[in-house]
């Protein structure tokens, strides 16, 4: 078929441009741009995949299904039938790779510095999940009556591709490529093992349709295959998924860190570089705040969007002014007690005393109204005063005694896991 | 009459209706995080269900071949309004047996949302062909879910197929819906032998 027919004749062309608004403003709307690094922008295009999987797999059913009802596919061809039938795939393809681009596009656009983490996993595997679901879809076309094929193909890659998240067994969203929606804060990258579970699926689904809509050997020999194909592909797949946590990320690789040290040491990731300067200008006013008290920040402060037990990780944003690092600054000291086993609230207790504690010191907040704030009963607000009143070499002691408590508490997770 | 069964696919109605009825009582509360703009992003599986047998009864009710059906001594149309009549009495009666307490509330979501459902596909079924009428009424339903609520997460008018099971304007837009539907059924067309 020459190439103009084909465009032509496929409602591809026309919706081309409603495809391109409407990624354009999925990407936009859906959530608050907070994208950090690559991970995050593809991401986010992921999280939006099944508006671009629709059109793909339904304008290839939709195709190959005209392809059907011509009787074409029943009389004996002049070119070979996989042929005909990718070249009849291909704009549907292409609807959807249009939208993914359309909407990285929109999504680079958002991101501060993108490229300074780049891990094109997350778009590979988005990319293999399209491209399964477009064949799929022609598959659907080939086989299902013509009436049925389009939305069978649009319901089954719109709903499949989001509802393996709705099962608790997080498996599933390993498996269908789901995962990668989630990822990451700045201070992670994908688990490297969620592209086993996830691509080899993608790629199974994929050689599956091909097979059924080729013309090699008979239908039940290239039905086996597919299953065959399936098989292997979970066989691969399954204990790749089992082995993963609900999101399945780990700690970025410290050497991306761009590190200063003044007073303190503060290491900042790359997309925040510009406010290292800034960064490091609290952390040595908030050090020598706390020089009386001889409170240990050896560790230094270090960007991060989630509490890890024995570092101050503090989050940072793009708006960020002085007044609003400082309180994030402040934040980071304020030690975690969410991962340990703590029947009796004793952890609880000693993360509350420890928070109004930092609050009184740095953040010019009276005793009364920490107490109120973070809703402390008689004997912890007794507890807070008490500690006040001692000389201020043993309040300092006694915070960092209680943070290094919180952080070898027992508890969940491994100490690697925790890092993450 | 034989002809008539056959060439409706009865079964594949009837497969999508077994489906349906056991989808909503077994896992019909269960959400599936659809991409929605908005607030919530939930969706109830209840909400996409009725696809299900609004395919296959569209699927179904296109017609196998115009010169015999225009030219058919039975009241055809008659007999396809009832069958969309006997997919809504057996999802009624379903849900009227299968569903107490809390399954109350998610039949009857059930119920209006199939009706709305095969009301915009007899619309759609009147004005395009068969596929073009499947295909447009998936990607309605589908967007409906993903579009119908403001980024603050209230739903829009239009939206009538995320609403609760107890909303008065939701229930009578599905009615309308399948009221305008059995209506443009019923119209008269003139018979264009092909």
């Amino acid at each position: 078929m020459r190439a103009k027919t084909l465009w032509t004749s496929s409602p591809s062309l026309y919706l081309l441009p409603i495809l391109a608004l409407l990624g354009w403003y999925l990407t936009t709307a859906l959530e608050p741009p907070g994208f950090d690094g690559f991970p995050g922008v593809t991401s986010h295009v992921a999280a939006s995949l099944p508006f671009a999987i629709l059109p793909a797999a339904a304008t290839a059913a939709w195709d190959i299904g005209r392809l059907r009802q011509s009787g074409l596919l029943r009389t004996a061809p002049a070119r070979n039938r996989l042929r005909v039938l990718a070249q009849m795939t291909l704009p549907g393809w292409a609807c959807g790779l249009w939208t993914v681009a359309v909407m990285l596009t929109a999504a680079m656009r958002m991101a501060d510095d993108p490229f300074d983490s780049f891990n094109l996993a997350p778009l590979v595997v988005s990319l293999a999940v399209l491209s399964a679901w477009t064949l799929v879809g022609a598959a659907a076309g080939a086989y299902l009556p013509p009436v049925a094929a389009a939305p069978a193909a649009a319901i089954g890659g719109y709903v499949l591709y989001s509802g393996s998240a709705a099962l608790t067994d997080p498996k599933w969203r390993h498996l269908t490529g789901y995962s990668w929606s989630e990822c990451c804060t700045v201070d992670q990258q994908p688990d490297p093992t969620l592209i086993w579970a996830s691509l080899p699926l993608a790629l199974a689904f994929a050689l599956a349709a091909i097979l059924v809509l080729s013309d090699l050997g008979r239908f039940w020999t290239r039905g086996l295959g597919a299953v065959a194909a399936v098989a292997t592909a979970g066989a691969i797949a399954f204990p790749a998924a089992s082995g993963l946590g609900y999101i399945p990320v780990v700690a970025r690789d410290d050497d991306d860190l761009t590190c200063e040290t003044s007073r303190v040491e503060v290491c900042v990731w790359p997309e925040s570089r510009e406010l290292l300067p800034l960064a490091v200008q609290t952390a040595d006013q908030i050090a020598s705040e706390l020089e009386p008290y001889e409170v240990d920040l050896s560790n230094g402060f270090r960007q991060g969007n989630r509490a890890v037990p024995g570092q101050w990780r503090f989050v940072i944003r793009e708006d960020f002014n002085a007044d609003l690092m400082r309180k994030s600054m402040i934040s980071a000291l304020q030690p975690s007690s969410t991962h340990c086993d703590d029947p009796q609230d004793r952890f609880y207790a000693m993360q509350i005393l420890s928070t109004a504690w930092i609050q009184v010191v740095l953040a010019e907040v009276t005793p009364d109204e920490a107490a109120d704030d973070f809703r402390l009963g008689p004997d912890q607000k007794s507890a807070l005063e008490d500690l006040l009143s001692q000389p201020a070499a043993d309040q300092g002691a006694w915070f960092d005694s209680a943070a290094a408590e919180l952080a070898e508490c027992p508890g969940t997770g491994s100490a690697e896991e925790r890092q993450r | 009459m034989i002809w008539w069964v056959k060439s409706r696919r009865l079964w594949s109605v009837a497969a999508a209706m077994a489906v349906f009825c056991a989808g909503v009582e077994l896992v019909g509360s269960r959400t599936i995080p659809l991409p929605v703009v908005g607030a919530a992003s939930a969706i109830p599986l209840v909400t996409v269900l009725p696809l299900l047998v609004a395919v296959a009864l569209i699927s179904s009710m296109e017609p196998a071949d115009k010169n015999v059906e225009g030219a058919a001594a039975r009241p055809l149309t008659a007999l396809n309004l009832a069958v969309v009549a006997t997919v809504l009495v057996v999802t009624a009666v379903s849900g009227a047996v299968l569903g107490d307490g809390a399954d109350a509330e998610l039949w009857d979501r059930a119920v209006r949302n199939l009706a709305g459902v095969i009301g915009y596909s007899l619309i759609l079924l009147r004005i395009f062909a068969g596929r073009t009428a499947n295909t447009l009424m998936t990607v309605v339903v589908l967007l409906s879910v993903s579009f119908g609520r403001t980024p603050d997460g209230r739903l829009l008018p239009w939206s009538w197929i995320n609403t609760e099971s107890g909303h008065v304007w939701s229930a009578y837009l599905a009615l309308g819906l399948l009221a305008t539907g059995v209506a443009a059924t019923i119209a008269p067309r003139r018979f264009r032998p092909t």
